[in-house]
């Protein structure tokens, strides 16, 4: 009954289950077979665990310390969520080559609609070629084929690691039907009313009656009736259009420390983004900061500007505060900035009478003549890294000047 | 994938420079070569004529290759002043300009 065909359904769902705890076992696979389990960001609560560890009665949602005392042998992996991140990415691009219109559900899950894509996927197995060949080594994919997206999910779920599953529409309610209710589309206090009604599986939500169903959970009940039917009727929401947004980083080494530092290197980065072709004659109207640091965490912000500019000074008045204001999580290794949202130009008047601004067009000029002559800026910024560190060569660092 | 427009590294200034020293059977320099200013050019052994002041460094232990550096203030021959370290992870001498 379930079985890949020539034909494929229209929706794509590509998944590494666990992402996170999925990286890690990749990387040091000896502790897949040991008593293990993932740690949240903050590193108090237990996130995934192994079977081995599962076997000691840890589970999800302990305190490390629960954990420990239930199973003296644990070991307790942090996560990497800037790691994790650029696996995820590379996820997304994957299925960006398959088709224009992809959502990521959440990291390690992307969709992908196929619709229109048959002649440049025929088969199934094109599919798979492409979604596992681009996949990193030592994870494990897996894909799932469907006409909706929730039975798509769970195909991909259900497929071996390293293979697909397709389910047609005819098929799609009884391959639902042994399926918990907790990976319905419903929030966490519904699915919990519909165990205390004795309704554990898709299958015995599909059973009912769909309007007792929606009077019971409202339009959210009645999407995961369809849903448990297999026919989920939630779209797919693509994300912003690739070419619209400029990505402009810098690494440090050794990290950065302080945010006199990291305050220079934005505003760096943010005069070398702006300085993009892609941002010619274009307005910006989101920016997005993310800090890595050297133990893989991530520090993320993104600003939403209420009207778009192209200004270097508004714009750095919109990103600065938000380093002013920041607990890091540690050293900084890589800074990375990102302008979206681009919009068209519209004209500005500016003030004549500005030195300051003529003074630096006229720096700026200059450079760029040098850079022709010589092919690369030859012109650096001396900029304080740490001035008061005890070792002279984390004082402060050069940095280019590239206009 | 996004094109990146460009990418940079900071770059530290005053870097410590590789130095040949020759040490007692204390482990304290004698002689010292100091860096040259031309790279690649080697520079005469000079002798030690005092140690001025020696202190250690120990830091970053939480990092793969912390720091445990051994300074000295060196006075060589002729009376030019030198601050050399031994670093006790790469076990190798550095001069350090401040």
């Amino acid at each position: 009954m379930l079985m890949s065909l020539p034909a494929i359904p229209s929706i794509a769902c590509l998944a590494i289950p666990s992402l996170s705890f999925a990286c890690e076992l990749a990387e040091r696979p000896a502790l897949a077979s040991e008593a293990a389990a993932l740690v949240d960001e903050a590193g108090v609560r237990i996130v995934e665990v192994t079977s081995r560890a599962r076997a000691y009665g840890v589970r999800p949602g302990l305190t490390v310390r629960e954990a420990a005392a239930l199973c003296p042998p644990l070991v307790v992996v942090e996560p990497r969520p800037a790691h994790v991140q650029r696996i995820a990415e590379t996820l997304v691009e994957t299925m960006a080559s398959v088709s224009p219109t992809i959502e990521e559900a959440e990291p390690g899950i992307v969709f992908a609609d196929l619709r229109g894509t048959e002649r440049l996927i025929p088969h199934l197995g094109d599919l798979e070629r492409i979604a596992f060949t681009a996949a990193p080594r030592g994870l494990q994919p897996r894909l799932g084929v469907a006409d909706h997206r929730f039975t798509a999910q769970m195909a991909a779920l259900r497929a071996q690691p390293r293979q697909s599953l397709a389910v047609h529409a005819a098929d799609a309610a009884a391959f639902l039907a042994p399926e918990h209710v907790s990976h319905l589309p419903l929030e966490g206090d519904a699915i919990e009313r519909l165990l205390l009604l004795g309704i554990e599986t898709c299958g015995g939500l599909a059973r009912l009656p769909r309007h007792a169903v929606e009077a019971q959970f409202g339009p959210d009940g009645g999407r995961a009736w369809l849903a448990a039917n297999g026919e989920d009727p939630t779209p797919l929401t693509p994300r912003p259009w690739e070419r619209e947004r400029v990505i402009e980083y810098v690494q440090a080494e050794p990290p950065l420390v302080s945010k006199e530092a990291i305050t220079l290197a934005l505003e760096q980065l943010l005069g070398r983004a702006l300085r993009h072709p892609r941002l010619r004659n274009r307005f910006v109207r989101t920016l997005r900061i993310r800090c890595e640091t050297e133990r893989g965490q991530l520090w993320e912000r993104l600003q939403v500007l209420r009207e778009p500019s192209g200004d270097r000074v508004r714009l750095w008045t919109a990103l600065r505060p938000h380093i002013d204001y920041a607990t890091l999580p540690g050293p900084i290794v890589r800074i990375e900035l990102e302008l979206a949202g681009l919009t068209a130009e519209s004209a500005k008047q500016h003030s004549l009478f500005q030195d300051q601004v003529r003074r630096r067009e006229q720096l700026d000029e200059m450079v760029r003549h040098l850079k022709v002559r010589f092919g690369a800026s030859p012109v650096a910024r001396v900029v304080p890294v740490e001035p008061w560190h005890r070792l002279p060569e984390r004082r402060y660092a050069l940095m280019d000047y590239d206009p | 994938m996004p094109r990146r427009a460009g990418s940079t590294a900071l770059k530290p200034i005053g870097l410590p420079r590789p130095v040949e020293v020759r040490t007692n059977e204390h482990g304290r320099p004698v002689a010292v070569a100091p860096a040259a200013p031309v790279r690649g050019q080697r520079s005469a052994l000079v002798q030690v004529e005092s140690i001025e002041e020696a202190w250690r460094v120990g830091d970053e232990w939480w990092r793969e290759a912390p720091l445990e550096r051994t300074y000295y203030l060196l006075l060589l021959e002729g009376g030019r002043p030198i601050t050399v370290f031994h670093d006790g992870i790469f076990n190798a001498w550095f001069e350090q300009r401040y």
